[in-house]
């Protein structure tokens, strides 16, 4: 999916009904809870058909916060193609329940089939079933399944001891629930069922950069000719003074040895440096990733300086364009907003974004949208801040 | 101690309406927000002197904010009325012969995306949404009725005279919204 013009979403988190038309470059604003990563992730998982390893906590029900409270269902639906998320078996829309049925079973026999001989699986499957129930996120091609335990607190013991019986085991375990969970019930319960999609296929290119990413992914130190666009890139922005090399270990400076004739390099590795120059490397990494894809970022203000937050947005204008880049972010900054605002010069990029302020009014999440004309009027005319008070 | 919550935010079309609202408010504690403070404020100056205002160290109740003319005065509150569910407000506006109510309506629906005005009187309406933000329209205009009422233009002389006008107009008229208007700005506060 290059391009996502139609995104409607229902019953997703926090989100009960959520319409919107996105455009290249998409910006949500708006206090904290009010569903601005919640659109990140929609789209994410709308693309991705599954959800990122992050948001499953085994053992827990908070999956089960994927539907919003009350609701049975949720619906992402992009570009007329629609993926529900059901938050229990018992919710599965009458008319998929074949093919959830089908997936499962098929999910269970790729776990279970070299662990367990065929004529105890049932047994198995009978135990697993009685124990769990699903959140699942059914897509046009797929089916993934995220279990949790039908009661809290899950009984390790008491599980592992009834799978042994079925199976025969002559083990016997003296280990405390705790430890259960994270040795052996990883090998008999199986703790996701993602089926058969996965995250890295390449026709469906969405880099969603998480605060974490942000700070921590260092994937970008992995290839020489991307590091050569990062160097490149930051020496023509003038972004890092005294700069000579980027390598796959450390960032090369240039340092004053005090004579004309000599130039000493100084290298210094990517963990030494601080939290805002690796936001900046992974920002413009998972930008030039994202090529004929769609890029999420979290908060792009948070570690940059403001003075970077002019080149930041000069660069998403002219690399969403020239890479073909869907861009969404979300944002809790004046400064970012005021820059994005001001960019815009031709009818193009004036078109080219949206700024959607969430806001909860009596409990319901709404969107407002500013085009550029009119967050304009609103910042410099009426002196008002479209983020909300 | 000062509910925040129950802070008005009084927006009026003009100094003229400004001043009036701090004559039927005397005693009381409020900040006044003139033309000149908010434009030499700087870039989010509006929601600087808004933000100030709610702070909880802020003992005044009201804050009247000189809008600078009725579109502005529409305009802000329309964007406020959704962005900003914190306050109570008051909205006071020449009449003009219903032109300014069309305006409303029309800014309104482009704005929030929906009708929010209820009918109360010819001169007070008040929003849809549980809160009732009341919204006053004075006929034909504060400077007409003035006038009408005084045989005085309070838009000759300096601040203090027009005060003066507006005080006589308020000792000297029966107009039928001066009472709703007090009340609407007094009560504002309790709901």
């Amino acid at each position: 999916m290059a391009y996502i013009s139609q995104l409607r979403i229902r019953n997703f988190g926090p989100l009960e009904e959520f319409d919107y038309n996105p455009t290249r470059i998409n910006v949500f604003v708006g206090r904290n809870n009010t569903g601005k990563t919640t659109i990140l992730r929609a789209v994410d998982l709308a693309v991705h058909g599954n959800i990122e390893d992050s948001w499953y906590f085994p053992f827990s029900w908070s999956i089960r916060n994927i539907v919003k409270k009350g609701k049975k269902n949720a619906i992402i639906e992009t570009n007329n193609e629609e993926t529900y998320i059901f938050e229990s078996m018992d919710t599965v829309r009458e008319d998929l329940q074949e093919l959830v049925n089908s997936k499962l079973g098929q999910a269970l026999d790729r776990f279970f089939e070299k662990k367990i001989p065929a004529e105890r699986r049932i047994d198995v499957y009978s135990l697993y079933l009685d124990n769990f129930d699903f959140a699942m996120i059914v897509s046009k091609n797929n089916v993934s399944f995220y279990p949790y335990p039908k009661e809290l607190p899950f009984d390790a013991k008491k599980y592992h001891e009834s799978f042994s019986d079925i199976v025969g085991s002559t083990k016997t375990t003296q280990r405390s629930n705790d430890q259960l969970r994270h040795r052996s019930l990883m090998e008999i319960i199986p703790l996701s069922l993602m089926s058969e999609v996965s995250r890295d296929d390449e026709n469906n290119n969405v880099n969603y950069l998480t605060h974490y990413n942000k700070i921590q992914d260092q994937e970008f130190t992995q290839n020489e000719i991307e590091l050569r666009k990062l160097e490149e890139y930051i020496k023509e922005n003038h972004l890092v003074n005294k700069l000579d090399r980027l390598t796959t270990h450390n960032v090369m400076y240039i340092k004053d040895s005090g004579r004309h004739d000599k130039i000493d390099i100084e290298p210094i590795p990517y963990n030494m440096h601080g939290d805002g120059f690796l936001a900046l490397l992974n920002t413009l990494h998972y930008l030039l990733k994202s090529e004929g894809g769609i890029l999420l970022i979290e908060e792009p203000e948070n570690h940059l300086h403001p003075a970077y937050l002019e080149v930041f947005v000069r660069t998403i204008f002219e690399y969403s364009r020239k890479l073909n880049v869907q861009v969404f972010m979300t944002s809790h900054s004046y400064d970012l907003i005021e820059e994005i605002l001001d960019y815009p010069e031709t009818d193009e990029e004036m078109q080219a974004v949206c700024i959607t302020r969430l806001q909860r009014l009596d409990g319901t999440i709404m969107g407002y949208n500013y085009s550029v004309e009119r967050g304009r009027e609103v910042l410099n005319d009426l002196k008002l801040d479209l983020r909300g008070i | 101690m000062v509910e925040p919550s129950k802070k008005v935010v009084i927006l009026c079309e003009g100094q003229h309406e400004c001043f009036l609202v701090q004559k039927l408010l005397e005693g009381q504690p409020f900040e006044y927000a003139s033309k000149k403070k908010i434009q030499d404020t700087p870039r989010d100056g509006e929601i600087k002197i808004i933000k100030e205002f709610h702070r909880p160290r802020n003992n005044s109740k009201f804050l009247i904010k000189d809008e600078d003319g009725k579109d502005k005065c529409i305009k802000t509150f329309c964007e406020l009325y959704t962005n900003c569910t914190l306050y109570n407000f008051v909205v006071i506006l020449d009449a003009d012969r219903k032109r300014t109510l069309r305006k409303f309506r029309k800014t309104a629906k482009y704005i929030t995306k929906m009708d929010i005005l209820d009918k109360i009187e010819d001169y007070k309406f008040v929003t849809k949404d549980e809160k009732k933000h009341p919204v006053f329209f004075i006929s034909p205009s504060l400077e007409g009725i003035v006038k009408d009422t005084t045989n005085e233009n309070v838009d000759n002389g300096k601040q203090d005279e027009q005060k003066r006008k507006l005080e006589k107009f308020l000792e000297e008229s029966n107009a039928p919204w001066i009472d709703p208007l007090y009340s609407a700005l007094t009560s504002a506060r309790s709901f």
